[in-house]
């Protein structure tokens, strides 16, 4: 059987308008997009929204990926993630902030069963990124919590958590920080590309 | 108001709050301004991107339901084929500083009583934005200046939101819609307006959004002439290009028997 194509062969294909990348670019990432998409939104009608929004975006505009550099799994997690927090500050202006569930994060491993079709590269990588989130104190991991997948801004942070906004900035700069540092240290960009 | 502005040094410490969103409108723009001048700030900013894009994967993974791959599927095909007349289309949606030039209108509608050109007016602000006027001010303002008809728009009976708006008609076939209280769209989603024959079929106008202040201002083109309809439509579609014919729910409209003639 013939390799399987890269992602950056599909996008290559993708740009000479051949609807089967995109088909394979969907199988292979579908799930990972979705699955965040639901985790942030908690509904599964917009998660799916969300879901089309970003491969049809992909399809019509390959270009806004082919602008940047790096792997295309990150990449569409990231576009992913500002649409669906886009939506839920949209529908949630009125009532946010809400005392947002600030007990602790709630980040977790996914099903190491890839589907059928699923690339196993998410699999792989959320271990890496689960373990090097357990590197952090709880207090971090809350702040990234509720910045990335609540869409909090460190003001409303202050507010939901009762800290002083100087502390929630402190708390945002050395997670962040401190992430990044783990994962360059364990080398988990050459498990991705 | 001037803008403090960033040391490298501080803009280095806001930036992975700037990467999550998480800084508040005014730092935002503070950094963006940094960072259109600092190459270390861009390349620290994207590699924290990367960061961001790896941290996706730590939540539970579920399939979407089969359908949502034929449906998305579905919509590339269908571009594909309708390319070439999506790439022309009939209708623009304006930049904001186009406001700028109606709100100049709007005060004359001001004149007139009726609370569709008290409402318009009161929620537009006049921007001091004029030198970015490029050329579709003059065609908007030509229109508004000396409008042969004008249509009140009104909300389909039943909808929640209140819609009003006006279409402004010149003789020939352009138009400038004006319309306020559309509800926001989910992502995918576009409003699409049609024009409806005097048999009663319907013609895409072309397809539109409208930003959170829910009013949005498009220069509208007939295919032929005005004469050639008897109303307008506004409804729900799935975006970017819209339906071939009518399929969400109608959200505002007009009849031709409503047309005024005269200008504001
Ligand atoms: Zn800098």
């Amino acid at each position: 059987m013939a390799r399987e194509p890269s992602d950056q062969e599909l996008m290559a294909s993708l740009q000479r308008r051949d609807h089967q990348a995109l088909a394979l670019l969907y199988d292979r990432h579908a799930r990972s997009v979705y699955s965040l998409a639901l985790h942030i939104l908690r509904d599964r009608a917009a998660a799916e929204d969300v879901t089309q929004e970003v491969f049809l975006q992909l399809w019509r505009e390959p270009q806004r990926y082919l602008e940047e550099r790096g792997p295309l799994g990150p990449w569409l997690l990231r576009v992913t993630r500002n649409r669906a927090i886009d939506l839920l500050r949209r529908s949630s202006r009125e009532r946010w902030p809400a005392r947002p569930d600030a007990r602790g994060a709630d980040l977790h491993v996914p099903d190491p069963s890839p589907g059928p079709d699923e690339h196993v590269w998410s699999v792989a990588l959320a271990t890496r990124v689960h373990e090097a989130l357990g590197e952090l104190s709880d207090a971090q991991r809350q702040v990234i919590e509720l910045a990335y997948f609540r869409g909090l801004t460190q003001r409303e942070m202050a507010d939901a958590l009762g800290l002083p906004l100087g502390t929630v900035k402190t708390r945002v700069r050395t997670a962040l920080r401190r992430l990044a540092e783990i994962l360059t240290r364990d080398g988990v960009w050459s498990d991705v590309s | 108001m001037e803008r403090r502005q960033l040391t490298h040094e501080i803009a280095s410490e806001e930036l992975p709050a700037f990467a999550l969103g998480a800084l508040d409108a005014e730092d935002s723009a503070g950094m963006a301004e940094h960072l259109a001048e600092c190459p270390f700030c861009r390349e620290d900013l994207r590699q924290l991107d990367d960061v961001l894009g790896l941290l996706g994967t730590v939540v539970p993974q579920e399939a979407p339901s089969p359908g949502l791959r034929d449906r998305v599927l579905a919509r590339v095909a269908a571009e594909a084929g309708v390319t070439r007349t999506a790439d022309r289309p009939a209708l623009r949606l304006l930049p904001r500083w186009a406001q700028a030039v109606l709100a100049t209108a709007a005060a004359l509608v001001l004149v007139l009583t009726g609370a569709v050109a008290m409402l318009l007016y009161g929620q537009w602000q006049i921007r001091r934005e004029l030198d970015a006027l490029r050329a579709e001010q003059g065609e908007i303002a030509s229109i508004l200046a000396q409008p042969a008809w004008w249509a009140p728009v009104t909300a389909e009976a039943g909808q929640g939101q209140p819609v009003v708006g006006r279409l402004y008609l010149q003789e020939g076939d352009t138009g400038v819609l004006v319309i306020d209280g559309l509800a926001p769209l989910v992502p995918g989603q576009v409003y699409q307006v049609w024009l409806i024959r005097a048999d009663n079929t319907r013609v895409s106008a072309g397809v539109f959004t409208v930003d959170a202040s829910q009013r949005a201002t498009l220069i509208v083109t007939a295919p032929g002439t005005w004469t050639a309809y008897q109303g307008m439509g506004i409804t729900i579609e799935p975006g970017p290009a819209g339906s071939p014919g009518p399929t969400g729910p109608r959200v505002a409209g007009c009849s031709l028997a409503d047309w005024q003639s005269g200008g504001l």
